[in-house]
């Protein structure tokens, strides 16, 4: 039984059979990976054989938020959501804020776990102890906004929080989100996954509240982390304020900002026409995420003719996306190309990015007229990319469906030398920062568990300039094996495990962030953690995810960069001259398995997965064969 | 005497008088210390006070970077500049 922080219980249904059951969540499971990303990929690894199909039966969605969602802790409303992701092939993982997340604590559960393939549409509905699977048939073709509009009408409750896929979900585009309110757990394709169960909606409304274990000591902890979010220097008014649009000025000045699918990166400055100072005359008011006293969604209204009344909220990466990256200048397009992904459920980055390589085989003559179903694909054309959004939504013949499973596969139907220009590691897109001038931030999208994925071991020290734990020259090589392994480790420790927001711990904790997990988690369940149990959770979770990984069939040769970025120097900007040789990249991986302590084809090691108390992943191992010190 | 180019973005981009990219003369071997006092001579205590606290250190969130390079990693505002360095200084900044 747990005291407090957990609810202690694991939803599975099962769309096969259309079962539902309810499971004892294991103490040992909670103090071992705490929650969100944890669990996730916990009972991934448990459950889901690495060569399983992304898209077939046996794939499963596991929803988890963590202990703090759900308590007075603040931001702590994020959900991870973990399968075998159909676009990398690797484990998916992705989390999403804004009110759902609680409301799965609320209605009593610690992981919703989706498994079997309906033959025909449905949508969960869950309302505490009571929980329907209904028929779908009637929202199935609509999108986000009407889906989650006219469920709220169906089950006659406003307040029920829900997430769903749009139509890219159910044509199960490999880049299709999930969409909550107008938050979205938005890359790996989970979406598509969602789609092949044929699971329109998930629709919730819980009436419980979370218990503490320890109110007194959880409620010291709170205020202390309240006390460094006012005394942060940058959330407020800044990042309240604006919101994380202003990376864009940042990553600019620092010639890391890509542009025109790297091709020329640093040369033109992005920041004069969708900078911070472009969109913010868009804003009209912010948004925030249950709990949270910081709202750094920012809503805008586009102007213009063609893109008048588009409202949504962009956020950094989709300035890049469907801004710089496809050459577009338009801080209207952006916005309105923003919403319509939404809509459709679609992850802004991974379109932007595929959309970005067809636009450069388009005006290198690789894709012509007749493969664009007439479009002009050149860079900058903003009504191009509205258009082809819709096109991948719907899996349009053509060149829909040549996009609309991202640019790995794409490159590969076009052939030819197109795969080095597709800006992909493991099949997933990369985020709006050049690695070539960020190389600890390069180094994580490489080895990261869900491919090139800036979430997962966020380089606050060379984007930011943070010097927690050290300093780093953003350039260097030497030093970055080690500093990836701790920026991985420690954002899953303390935000995807517990789920709290990412932001926070990087400009109000960065140094003390695993203390203020442990002594918020510990207060709130009653399972006593240190900071040190804290970190060995975000070790064992990267360690387990790299094991499933294996199991899927991943190896050494995998954790690379897009060959441009190594045969390319970026020619002009605040990173003139940057590129990543084969020896950059040799070295830094070199360093990064020894810091991890995996062998030189990046195995962990039998010694690594016994401190960690992995069995199950040495067994798997050495029942491959593979395990590195047998 | 040398020229080192300065750009900042931002809520400092504003306190420097809206200019993003400026050239700053400086003599032979000033430091990132003497580049940021003069800046604070042309536009004023305003912009002092938000670059340096009371001990003349930098205040929390303010990054500078020399030729990429943050100045924390090498002597920090004892890093000495050269002829011709782009000096890149942030104003607190988080998100993305
Ligand atoms: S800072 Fe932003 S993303 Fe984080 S919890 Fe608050 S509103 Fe949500």
């Amino acid at each position: 039984m747990f005291q407090g922080g957990y609810m202690g219980k694991v939803l599975r249904v099962n769309l096969t059979t259309k079962t539902v059951t309810v499971e004892d969540l294991p103490e040992k499971i909670a103090r071992d990976y705490i929650g969100g990303a944890g669990f996730g990929v916990k009972y991934l690894f448990d459950e889901v054989p690495g060569d399983v199909d992304p898209l077939g039966p046996d794939n499963k969605l596991i929803f988890a938020p963590g202990p703090l969602s759900g308590t007075p802790a603040p931001c702590a409303s994020r959900m991870a959501v973990t399968t075998k992701s159909p676009l990398t092939g690797a484990v998916g993982m992705s989390l999403s804020g804004g009110y759902f997340p609680v409301e799965l604590k609320f209605a009593g559960y610690d992981v919703l776990i989706i498994e079997g393939q309906s033959k025909t549409p449905v949508y969960l509905h869950i309302k505490d102890d009571k929980v329907t699977i209904k028929n779908a048939a009637k929202l199935w073709g609509m999108d986000t906004q009407i889906t989650q509009t006219i469920i709220k009408q169906d089950v006659n409750d406003q307040n029920t929080r829900i997430a769903c896929i749009g139509q890219a979900g159910e044509n199960q585009s490999k880049m299709a989100a999930i969409i909550n309110e107008r938050r979205a757990f938005g890359r790996k394709g989970v979406g598509a996954v969602m789609g092949s169960k044929n699971l329109k909606a998930i629709a919730i409304r819980g009436s419980q509240q979370v218990p503490l274990a320890n109110p007194e000591a959880f409620e010291t902890a709170r205020k202390f982390m309240l006390g460094a979010m006012k005394q942060s220097p940058v959330l407020y008014p800044e990042f309240s304020k604006l919101g994380t649009p202003m990376v864009v000025d940042a990553t600019s000045a620092m010639g890391i900002f890509p542009s025109e699918n790297y091709r020329n990166t640093g040369e033109k400055d992005y920041s004069a026409s969708i900078g911070v100072e472009a969109s913010i005359s868009r804003n009209k008011g912010n948004e925030h995420c249950y709990g949270c006293p910081v709202g750094c969604t920012q809503l805008k209204l586009a102007q213009g003719q063609s893109y008048e009344g588009g409202m949504s909220d962009p956020e950094y990466e989709t300035y890049y996306s469907l801004g710089s990256v496809v050459g577009v200048e338009s801080v209207d397009s952006i916005i309105y190309n923003d919403m319509l992904c939404d809509k459709y459920g679609l992850d802004t980055m991974s379109v932007g990015v595929t959309i970005a390589l067809a636009m450069e085989l388009f005006e290198r003559g690789m894709l012509t007229a007749a493969d664009t179903n007439g479009l002009d694909l050149r860079f900058g054309n903003h009504q191009a990319v509205t258009q082809l959004i819709a096109e991948i939504a719907f899996r349009r013949e053509g060149i829909g469906a040549l996009l609309c499973d991202g640019s790995r596969i794409m490159a590969a139907k076009v052939g030819g030398d197109a795969e080095y220009f597709a800006m992909h590691i493991k099949g997933l897109e990369l985020p709006a920062y050049d690695p070539r001038g960020a190389k600890a931030h390069g180094l994580n999208f490489a080895t990261s568990y869900t491919g090139a994925d800036h979430n997962r071991g966020y380089a606050f020290q060379e984007v930011f300039g943070i010097p927690v734990p050290n300093a780093y020259d953003r350039f260097a090589v030497a030093g970055k094996g080690w500093l990836t392994k701790w920026n991985q480790d420690i954002r899953c420790a303390t935000t995807d495990c517990p789920t709290m927001c990412g932001f926070l711990m990087d400009m109000a904790l960065p140094a003390v962030a695993e203390q203020n997990t442990a002594d918020l988690v510990s207060s709130a369940s009653g399972i006593a953690l240190t900071k040190e149990d804290v970190g060995r959770v975000g070790e064992r979770v990267n360690n387990l995810a790299r094991v499933f990984n294996i199991s899927a069939g991943f190896t050494r040769a995998d954790d690379t960069f897009p060959k441009r970025l190594m045969e390319e120097t970026i020619k002009a900007g605040g990173s003139s001259g940057q590129r990543i040789s084969e020896a950059d990249l040799e070295q830094m991986l070199n360093e990064y398995y020894e810091a991890r302590n995996w062998s030189p084809d990046g195995v962990p090691s039998r010694e690594k997965l016994a401190e960690l108390d992995l069995p199950e992943a040495a067994v798997l191992l050495a029942a491959r064969g593979l395990l590195a010190d047998d | 005497m040398m020229t080192v180019e300065i750009t900042t973005i931002m809520g400092l981009k504003a306190l420097m008088g809206g200019n993003k990219d400026q050239s700053l003369t400086l003599p032979d071997g000033a430091t990132v210390a003497a580049a940021l006092d003069q800046l604070g001579k042309i536009y004023g205590p305003a912009l002092q006070q938000r670059i340096f606290n009371d001990t003349h250190q930098l205040n929390p969130g303010i990054a500078v970077f020399v030729n990429g390079c943050v100045i924390f990693a090498r002597l920090g505002l004892e890093t000495p500049l050269q002829d011709g360095d782009a000096v890149l200084i942030f104003p607190p900044v988080g998100g993305g």
